[in-house]
């Protein structure tokens, strides 16, 4: 925090709108034992930005996430979605109030087909998942929902595959979609570029700019060219804590991030290019 | 491995037309037909279980006894297979409710209620241990889940057992009257026999239907991937409960129809190798197929009833079997029966683009059966596709994934 050069976080949006942010946190702390994982993280995500984390390998970024979607408990401090406190919430919970996320490694329903799998997605927020004498496969409006949404990530063909047999771009949009279905206001994406040909990042990317502008997108991204078209903002983890935070070309210029970031790249041999932006 | 890649090559070069058909277009459209094919297993053997069954009923009572127990026991353990196939979770506690389902007419026909009475305050006792003790048990998964399941049979099993004011201890309870409607009544071996099949059959249907419902997708999705399934929205708690309480009172009712078939019940029907007899029929027949199950009852029923006369220690025999089948068909029979069905399927598609060339027909089979051997042992890592395609799945990793 006290590196940080440029402190208003609202930048996003404008001020004016007396709505509360999509995400807060508070003093946002999570420790394993002696290990703090995520050390007193305060940020403020308004309404439909596009919000990016970034930092080195264990800084922390996934751990946020998990707090965030609840996979874990705080140690301390809270976590607020549109103004309210969510940080005692079970996961599904947490996404009753809208709240989606992808996971960095696929977390698809591999043995299920692609049909299958957005059908689960599509019906977590219905009343219909509960339903025990009706076949999924008569709810019409859904079929034809998931129809739609395989069809606008190219992969209306793939329906009847099993998820497991997807090539692992399709995976990742798989993942995705998944989380779209469940219609959020917020969505978390963790590292959606990760292992992706450069072919297939373009695809990704594409389709991170077809979201809907009232979603809020909070990304974590190693890749600095996926960050620089997607977000607008980032804030820069190291060891759990926050380092900086600001609008995009302005961090990739911060000392601090360059010694951190670029640093570890330049030891992986310069694959990432955020200096000579 | 490469001998029926060899064997394919040569099928290739003789049929012509195999090129064509596991191409990009005709690999959904085999799977479509596979799939329909797959549909029919259930409703064939529905059908060969009822003519099976016409012509036992016209024999005698020991063989209808047989068969009373057979589906007595499908029922509990396609219960089983309701929430181990589909939703990962396998219950050892089955038995015990099959015994509270048989001691709640039995105990309550003493204390002087007629035989519909007993019936309905059975079901009441059923539903309230069922919702009771699965708030306990869904709080855990996997081999906890087991364990605890376990455990909640066995209390059920240790109350019969030494509640002796109410249960009559190791002796057991007789029952006293078997409710009628007019002529039809259940204490005649024609009328229980019906009616025990249409109650098999009506919870069979029933099940099938779950499986297919919004809720028994979910039950896939929760074996597959849990926390996935947290993340999209669902409590996961809820799904294990509701899918808990449905697997007890399936078993609960086969308690039922037991001791009017039995006409006695006693601490031995809830013992612990009950449970292991209806997990075998489950893992025998086929697990996550809701009839797989049914041939599992057909086969221990079998061994305890008949291969018993014959050899005394048919549990060595039983126990034998049982290796073997989970070695060579760990799918259970319902996986074999798949398998074959592929080979004559593959047999049927060549005939029909040879024109019928014994040749051909010969290759082809021997390259079914090939693919069906590999493909037992599925565990390991694929081995190179027999199609000339690589990109798609080959038709027996297919016909092995689908519609489980």
């Amino acid at each position: 925090m006290s590196t940080t050069s440029t402190t208003e976080p609202t930048a996003g949006a404008p001020a004016l709108d007396r709505r509360p942010p999509a995400l807060e946190l508070d003093k946002l702390t999570c420790r394993f034992g002696e290990l703090t994982a995520v050390g007193n993280v305060s940020l403020t995500v308004p309404e439909g930005s596009r919000f990016g984390i970034i930092g080195p390998n264990g800084a922390g970024k996934t751990t946020l996430f998990n707090l965030l979607s609840g996979e874990l408990r705080p140690t301390s401090g809270t976590v607020a979605l549109f103004g309210k406190d969510v940080s005692k919430l079970s996961p599904p919970q947490r996404v009753q109030l809208g709240l989606g996320r992808t996971f960095q490694v696929v977390r698809v329903f591999n043995m299920l087909t692609v049909r299958e799998n957005l059908t689960l997605a599509l019906s977590g927020l219905s009343r219909s998942k509960l339903q025990l004498f009706r076949p999924w496969r008569t709810y019409r409006a859904q079929q034809a929902r998931a129809e739609e949404l395989a069809a606008s990530f190219g992969l209306g063909d793939r329906l009847e595959l099993i998820a497991g047999e997807l090539s692992h771009g399709e995976l990742r949009e798989l993942e995705v979609m998944l989380a779209l279905a469940t219609e959020p206001k917020v969505l978390l994406l963790d590292e959606p570029a990760a292992g992706l040909s450069p072919a297939e990042r373009v695809d990704i990317l594409a389709l991170l700019s077809r979201l809907s502008k009232e979603l809020t997108v909070v990304m974590i991204e190693h890749d600095m060219q996926v960050l620089r078209s997607a977000v607008d903002w980032v804030a820069v983890l190291d060891h759990g804590e926050l380092v900086t935070q600001g609008p995009t070309l302005e961090v990739q210029r911060h000392p601090a991030v360059r010694e951190l970031y670029l640093g570890s790249a330049a030891h992986q041999g310069g694959e990432h290019d955020g200096a000579s932006a | 491995m490469s001998k029926s890649d060899d064997l394919l090559t040569s099928t290739t070069a003789i049929v012509p037309g195999i090129e064509e058909l596991t191409g990009e277009a005709s690999a959904v459209k085999l799977r479509t037909r596979l799939n329909l094919g797959e549909r029919m297993v259930g409703p064939v053997a529905g059908v060969a279980c009822l003519v099976v069954i016409l012509i036992l009923l016209t024999s005698g009572s020991y063989l209808s006894t047989i068969f009373e127990d057979i589906l007595i026991f499908a029922i509990a353990a396609m219960g089983i297979d309701f929430l181990g196939g589909f939703g990962g979770l396998i219950t050892l506690g089955q038995a015990g409710f099959l015994g509270v389902g048989a001691y709640g007419v039995a105990i309550a026909e003493e204390h002087g209620f007629t035989a519909w009475a007993a019936i309905g305050i059975s079901v009441a006792v059923l539903l309230g241990l069922a919702a009771l003790t699965g708030v306990v048990a869904v709080r855990v998964s996997g081999i906890t889940f087991v364990i605890v399941t376990l455990a909640i049979g066995q209390i059920f099993w240790g109350l019969t057992y030494q509640w002796t004011s109410l249960t009559s201890g190791d002796n057991g309870i007789s029952l006293l009257s078997a409710p009628s409607i007019g002529p039809w009544s259940l204490s005649n071996t024609m009328p229980l026999w019906v009616t025990t099949f249409i109650v098999f059959v009506v919870i069979m249907g029933l099940l099938l239907l779950m499986v297919r419902s919004p809720f028994g997708l979910s039950l896939r999705g929760m074996k597959n991937n849990e926390p996935r399934l947290r993340a999209l929205g669902y409590r996961t708690g809820i799904q294990r409960y509701i899918g808990y309480v449905i697997a007890s009172f399936v078993a609960g009712l086969a308690g039922i129809l037991y001791i009017f078939s039995n006409h006695l019940v006693s601490p031995a029907s809830l013992t612990f190798s009950q449970d292991g007899f209806l997990v075998l029929m489950v893992i025998m027949g086929g697990l996550g197929t809701i009839w797989g199950p049914v041939i599992g009852a057909v086969i221990v029923v079998m061994f305890q009833q008949e291969v018993s006369t014959y050899i005394s220690r048919w549990e060595t025999v039983m126990g034998i079997v049982f290796i073997a089948a989970v070695i060579f068909t760990p799918g259970g029979i319902a996986d074999l029966l798949r398998k074959g069905q592929l080979v004559v399927h593959r047999l049927i598609v060549t005939m029909r683009h040879d024109g019928g060339s014994p040749l051909a027909v010969a290759t082809a089979s021997a390259d079914g059966l090939g693919g069906a051997a590999r493909s037992l042992d599925s565990d390991g890592p694929k081995g190179s596709p027999p199609q000339s395609t690589g990109d798609r799945p080959t038709t027996d990793e297919t016909a092995g994934r689908v519609q489980q």
